[in-house]
């Protein structure tokens, strides 16, 4: 299987892209930093969702999606399983590969580590579309990308989308992490869920405490689609970071208010876990679409969250 | 389930099922190290044993730590 500049050559599950009537939410709401989904979101991407090993004889190959645009199940499963020669194998995500055009694709190269799109040999599900499930020691990362996520805590207005399913854990899970522990000198952001809670920061580098932070009610085993606005410099501390929760109106009630940072983060995009893929932090729940921008997207935020919502049928 | 020894143990581990499991593509190995409160763990694979110490979880990380 060759992945070179979009396309995929070989391999079952990816069409030829016909480029005639699909329009994705990336058309519509173009210029991500970064996306990642199990649909098509634009029309010009034409490479795989994502790339899979299946643990029986280990090999990989990459997934693309179907005529509609959706994740092709019935090739993903077919490969797992061995076209059913194998009905009760396990799939898992090595690659969940960047729509974006801009190359910042989600790898992880140690099986242990790795987290589980097929379960015995059925898809993983959030709603009715499939979904990524974190394992606990699960850790996706982006490499190379401690300056180019910066945007997350700089002070640039930035918005990210997450289509997720919440743990039912009640330790803190980490979905998202640009940030190594608990260093002074370590700027970061971050998304994560404990007990009751769902908490974003943007962290400046000078202590661990010294952070813009917005915390909400979380609810356990909760698909929800959850909009997150960064802006670590507003001269308004409420509003350095917002959250939209199922298509609601702000959440804005930070909890901590300090400076922005242009420092690099020293770690880079983590997904699923914080620093180390530890099963103390690592979030056992679904993720099925995250994209950045890293620009101001709230007068398009109900467009998208409309979009998404359409797509994956997450609230009425 | 994780095996709890030194470094090099848990290397020598990851080495060993790696080397068994013959990983082609992307993935490279079976597990890497980490290391919590001065000591150094490993996942477990089902199929693998090693002559280290086996525990349920990884030790706790105060959260305000974070």
């Amino acid at each position: 299987m060759i992945r070179s500049s979009g396309a995929v050559l070989g391999g079952s599950g990816i069409i030829p892209v016909s480029g005639a009537s699909f329009t994705g939410l990336l058309d519509d709401y173009p210029n991500a930093a970064a996306a990642y989904s199990v649909r098509r979101l634009s029309s010009t991407y034409s490479g795989a969702l994502i790339r899979v090993r299946e643990d029986v004889g280990d090999t990989e190959q990459d997934i693309g999606f179907d005529a509609n645009g959706d994740l092709d199940v019935t090739a993903l499963e077919n490969f797992v399983t061995d076209n059913g020669n194998n009905p009760t194998a396990n799939g898992f995500v090595t690659t969940w590969y960047d729509q974006s055009g801009n190359s910042k694709d989600f790898i992880q190269a140690t099986t242990a580590n790795q987290p589980q799109v097929v379960s015995s040999g059925s898809v993983e599900l959030a709603g009715t579309k499939l979904s990524i499930l974190g394992l606990g020691t699960s850790l996706m990362t982006v490499p190379s990308s401690t300056a180019y996520f910066k945007f997350l805590h700089d002070g640039t207005v930035s918005f990210n989308s997450n289509v997720i399913e919440t743990s039912g854990d009640e330790t803190q899970l980490e979905f998202i992490w640009l940030t190594n522990n608990s260093s002074s000198t370590n700027s970061g952001a971050d998304l994560s869920q404990n007990a009751s809670e769902l908490r974003q920061f943007t962290r400046n580098g000078v202590s661990s405490a010294q952070r813009n932070e917005n915390k909400w009610a979380a609810t356990s085993n909760s698909y929800e689609l959850v909009s997150l606005r960064f802006d670590a410099d507003n001269a308004t501390a409420a509003d350095r970071v917002i959250a939209n929760v199922n298509g609601g109106g702000d959440l804005a009630s930070n909890t901590r208010t300090f400076a922005a940072s242009t420092a690099d983060s020293t770690a880079d995009l983590h997904l699923f876990n914080y620093f180390v893929p530890s099963n103390n932090f690592g979030f056992q729940g679904k993720y099925q679409e995250l994209i950045f921008w890293d620009s101001d997207q709230s007068s398009n935020r109900a467009g998208i969250e409309t979009n998404q919502n359409t797509y994956y049928s997450i609230y009425a | 389930m994780y095996y709890k020894g030194t470094y090099q143990e848990c290397k020598a581990y990851d080495q060993k099922v790696t080397k068994a499991k013959n990983y082609k593509g992307v993935t490279k190995n079976w597990a890497n190290p980490v290391e919590i409160k001065s000591s150094w763990y490993i996942f477990k694979h089902e199929d693998y044993e090693a002559e280290m110490e086996l525990v349920e979880e990884l030790p706790q990380v105060d959260i305000e730590e974070i």
